[in-house]
C-alpha cells in the first residue's frame, strides 16, 4: 500500500494545497485519517496507481511547502497471542484481516492501511505495531 | 437404544465410533437418525470464548503467624475473601487497581496457570487465633493448595448477536460496534456448540464429565442466567486450575469494556437413541438468534432481525440493505482444536462418559431486577426555557447573548424549531482566531443529543464519554424541547435521585 503521511505547517494551513496537487497531478488520492487544528494539520492518505504517479504527487507536495514521507509502520501479528476469534475482521476497513478456509486468521499486509482498529479491538493484544 | 456404560464398555475396548458434531449433519441426511444412532457412539461437541461469569477459588495455606485475610489482592485484582482465612475467589471481570482494563482477573488466573509469580497483598484485623494485620508474598499455583475453577455461567448455547444504528462507535461486551449498522458482532460456535447438540438436556446436566479449559471438569448444575424457554441455557461448571492449559483459558480484554476470561469446554454426547442423532445433526443454519441494536442503553433493545449461525459465520449479514460485516468474538478454530482433542482424550482411554446425576430445569424464568425506585427520565431534570438562536444570526449577537445569559453554548434551529446544530463558547473562541464571520461556519452540526424519555444515567453517560458540559434534548421530529447540562445531573444525583 502506498500510504504516506503529509504534514501542514500553519503557513500553508489556509491554503487548498492537496486539491491543488490532485488537480495537477491528476492522481487518485484517498485521505485515511485527518487531524487538522489551530496548531497542525496531519493527513494519512494513500496514493493509487504507478510509483511514477506518486513520485509526482510526492513532489508536488513539496513544491507548496507541505511535508511528505512514506508510512514505513508496519502492522505484525503475534500468531502466538492469536486465538483466531476474528473479533478484528469486523473492523478492518480495507479487508486486511481475513480467515482462510480453516477459519484461521490471516494478515495481508499489503492491504492494511495502518488504522490500527484490530490493535485496539484485539482482546488478546496480538497486534504490535513496528516502527 | 445404547447405555452410556455400553459406550464406555466400547471405548476400553478402543472400538468407540466418534463423530464430531461438525461431521453429524451429513451422516444423519445420508443413513437417517436410526442408522446415524446404530453406527454412531459420541458426538463431540466445543466452544472456545469469552466467559466473563467465571473465576478461581484459591486457597493459600495458612501464614506464621496466622492471617485472616480480610482484603486481597492479586498482582492489584481484588480478590474476594469473605470465605474462611485464607480462601479467596478471583472472579475474571474485576480490574487491577493500578492497570485498569488492561489486567483484571482473567489475566491473574492466565498468569497463575503460566506459572507466573503473582504478588499476594492482604490485610486483616488481628484476632486472637490470627493475630497478623498484614501480608505481603509471592506465590505461584505450584505454591498454593488448590485453585478450583469455578464458573457460575459459562457456555451459552448460543447468544444473540450485536449491531449499532447510532451514528458514533460503540465499545460494548460484544466488542466494538461501528456506526450504521457495518458490522455484527456475535459469540458462540453454532452446530458445534455443546449444549445445541442437546437442546432438551437429555445428557448434559449436573455431574456430566466436560473439556474444561484443556483438564476434565464436570458440570455442576445449570448456569445463572439459565434461560431454557428460549434456547440460550448455560452451565456452571467447574475444574481443577491446576490441570489446564494455557491454551483453553486466556485473560482477554474488551476495548473499552473491561476484562474476560476466554475458555474452551467441550462435551461428548453419547448417542444413545435416533432421538439423540437427530438432535446432534443440528445445522448452523437451524441455531437462530436475533441481531440486536445496541445503540439503545437499555434492557430490551430493539431487534434488527433474526438471523442464523450460518449466515453469521459468512461473514456478511444484510441489515436493512446495508451489507454488515459479521465477526466472532469466539474461535471456531480453537473450538474444532477442543473438538478433535476430546477425540483423542477417548481414543486414549482417558476420557469416560458419565451418567448426569440430575438434569438442568427445562423451566427455569430468567427475570430482570426488580427496582423499586422508578425510572427518571431527562424531562424532569432538563431545562424547559432553552435558549436558541438560527442559523443565520451573526456570532457577535450569539457571543453577547452567552455572556448575557451565562450559558457555555446554544442550540440552533431552523424555523420550525428543529435543532440544526450547536455552538459553544470554544467554537466562538476558534472563530475569532481565524475571522469566520458566520455561525453556519463554525457550528458543530454532528450534535450529541438526548431524548425526553431517555434515562438520566444514560445522558450522563453520554455527557461523561463525549466530555460535554450539556445536550439538547430533542423529540421525535427533532424539535428542541429543552436542553440537559451537568449541573442539572449533578443536582438531580445529589438529591439522592
Amino acid at each position: 500500500m502506498n500510504t504516506y503521511e503529509i504534514i501542514y505547517s500553519t503557513e500553508n494551513s489556509s491554503e487548498p494545497v492537496l486539491s491543488r496537487v490532485i488537480l495537477e497531478t491528476k492522481a487518485l488520492v484517498n485521505i485515511l485519517k485527518a487531524d487538522i487544528d489551530q496548531d497542525k494539520g496531519v493527513m494519512v492518505i494513500s496514493i493509487s496507481g504507478s510509483t511514477e504517479d506518486a513520485k509526482r504527487v510526492i513532489k508536488a507536495f513539496s513544491r507548496y511547502g507541505v511535508k511528505i514521507r512514506k508510512i514505513e509502520k508496519k502492522i505484525l501479528l503475534d500468531r502466538d497471542k492469536c486465538i483466531d476469534c476474528g473479533a478484528c475482521i469486523g473492523l478492518c476497513p480495507v479487508y486486511a484481516l481475513e480467515f482462510d478456509k480453516k477459519k484461521k486468521l490471516v494478515l495481508y499486509e499489503d492491504k492494511c492501511i495502518q488504522c490500527k482498529a484490530c490493535v485496539k479491538a484485539c482482546p488478546m493484544k496480538a497486534f504490535l505495531i513496528e516502527e | 437404544m445404547k447405555t452410556i456404560q455400553e459406550i464406555n464398555e466400547k471405548i476400553r475396548k478402543g472400538k468407540a465410533v466418534i463423530v464430531s458434531a461438525e461431521e453429524m449433519p451429513d451422516i444423519v441426511e445420508k443413513e437417517g437418525a436410526k442408522k446415524a444412532a446404530e453406527k454412531v457412539d459420541i458426538v463431540t461437541t466445543g466452544t472456545f470464548g469469552a466467559m466473563c461469569s467465571s473465576g478461581v477459588f484459591l486457597n493459600f495455606g495458612h501464614a506464621d503467624p496466622l492471617i485472616k485475610m480480610q482484603k486481597v489482592w492479586l498482582n492489584e485484582v481484588e480478590a474476594y475473601t469473605g470465605i474462611a482465612a485464607v480462601d479467596a475467589y478471583v472472579g475474571a471481570t474485576e480490574l487491577s487497581l493500578d492497570r485498569g482494563f488492561e489486567y483484571g482477573g482473567a489475566h491473574v488466573i492466565e498468569d497463575l496457570l503460566a506459572g507466573r509469580n503473582v504478588n499476594l497483598r492482604a490485610i486483616a484485623y488481628s484476632t486472637d487465633c490470627y493475630p497478623r494485620k498484614s501480608i505481603e508474598t509471592s506465590i505461584t499455583l505450584d505454591d498454593i493448595n488448590q485453585a478450583i475453577l469455578f464458573n457460575p455461567r459459562n457456555c451459552y448455547q448460543k447468544y444473540n448477536a450485536a449491531a449499532n444504528s447510532s451514528d458514533r462507535v460503540l465499545h460494548t461486551y460484544m466488542g466494538t460496534l461501528l456506526p450504521g449498522k457495518r458490522n455484527v458482532n456475535f459469540s458462540g460456535t453454532g452446530e458445534l456448540s455443546p449444549l445445541n447438540n442437546d437442546p432438551e438436556y437429555d445428557i448434559i446436566g449436573f455431574g456430566t464429565r466436560i473439556f474444561l479449559g484443556g483438564a476434565k471438569g464436570y458440570v455442576v448444575g445449570e448456569g445463572t442466567q439459565h434461560n431454557p424457554k428460549k434456547g440460550f441455557a448455560t452451565i456452571s461448571v467447574k475444574g481443577n486450575l491446576k490441570e489446564m492449559n494455557t491454551k483453553y483459558v486466556k485473560g482477554g480484554t474488551v476495548a473499552e469494556y473491561g476484562t474476560t476470561l476466554y475458555i474452551g469446554i467441550g462435551a461428548a454426547i453419547p448417542v444413545l437413541n435416533e432421538k439423540i442423532a437427530r438432535n446432534t445433526a443440528v445445522r448452523n443454519r437451524d441455531v437462530k438468534v436475533n441481531i440486536f441494536d445496541y445503540s439503545v442503553p437499555r434492557l430490551s433493545r430493539p431487534v434488527l432481525r433474526e438471523v442464523d449461525y450460518e449466515t453469521l459465520f459468512s461473514g456478511e449479514v444484510d441489515l436493512g440493505g446495508v451489507k454488515a460485516k459479521a465477526s466472532s468474538l469466539s474461535s471456531l478454530k480453537i473450538a474444532r482444536e477442543i473438538v478433535k482433542e476430546l477425540e483423542d482424550w477417548i481414543n486414549h482411554k482417558e476420557f469416560y462418559l458419565t451418567e448426569k446425576l440430575e438434569g438442568l430445569p427445562k423451566e427455569a424464568e430468567f427475570k430482570p431486577m426488580r427496582i423499586s425506585e422508578k425510572l427518571v427520565s431527562v424531562s424532569r431534570v432538563m431545562t424547559r426555557e432553552v435558549l436558541t438562536v438560527q442559523e443565520n444570526e451573526n456570532i457577535e449577537k450569539v457571543c453577547n447573548l452567552m455572556i448575557k445569559r451565562g450559558v457555555d453554548q446554544i442550540p440552533i434551529v431552523n424555523k420550525d424549531k428543529k435543532l440544526r446544530g450547536i455552538v459553544t463558547a470554544w467554537d466562538i473562541t476558534k472563530a475569532t482566531a481565524s475571522g469566520s464571520k458566520k455561525l453556519s461556519d463554525i457550528m458543530t452540526r454532528k450534535v450529541i443529543t438526548a431524548s425526553p424519555d431517555e434515562a438520566v444515567d444514560s445522558v450522563s453517560r453520554k455527557l461523561e464519554k463525549y466530555k460535554i458540559n450539556a445536550t439538547p434534548v430533542v423529540d421525535n421530529e427533532g424539535v428542541v424541547v429543552g436542553i440537559v447540562t451537568l449541573s442539572d445531573i449533578n443536582k438531580f444525583y445529589r438529591r439522592g435521585r
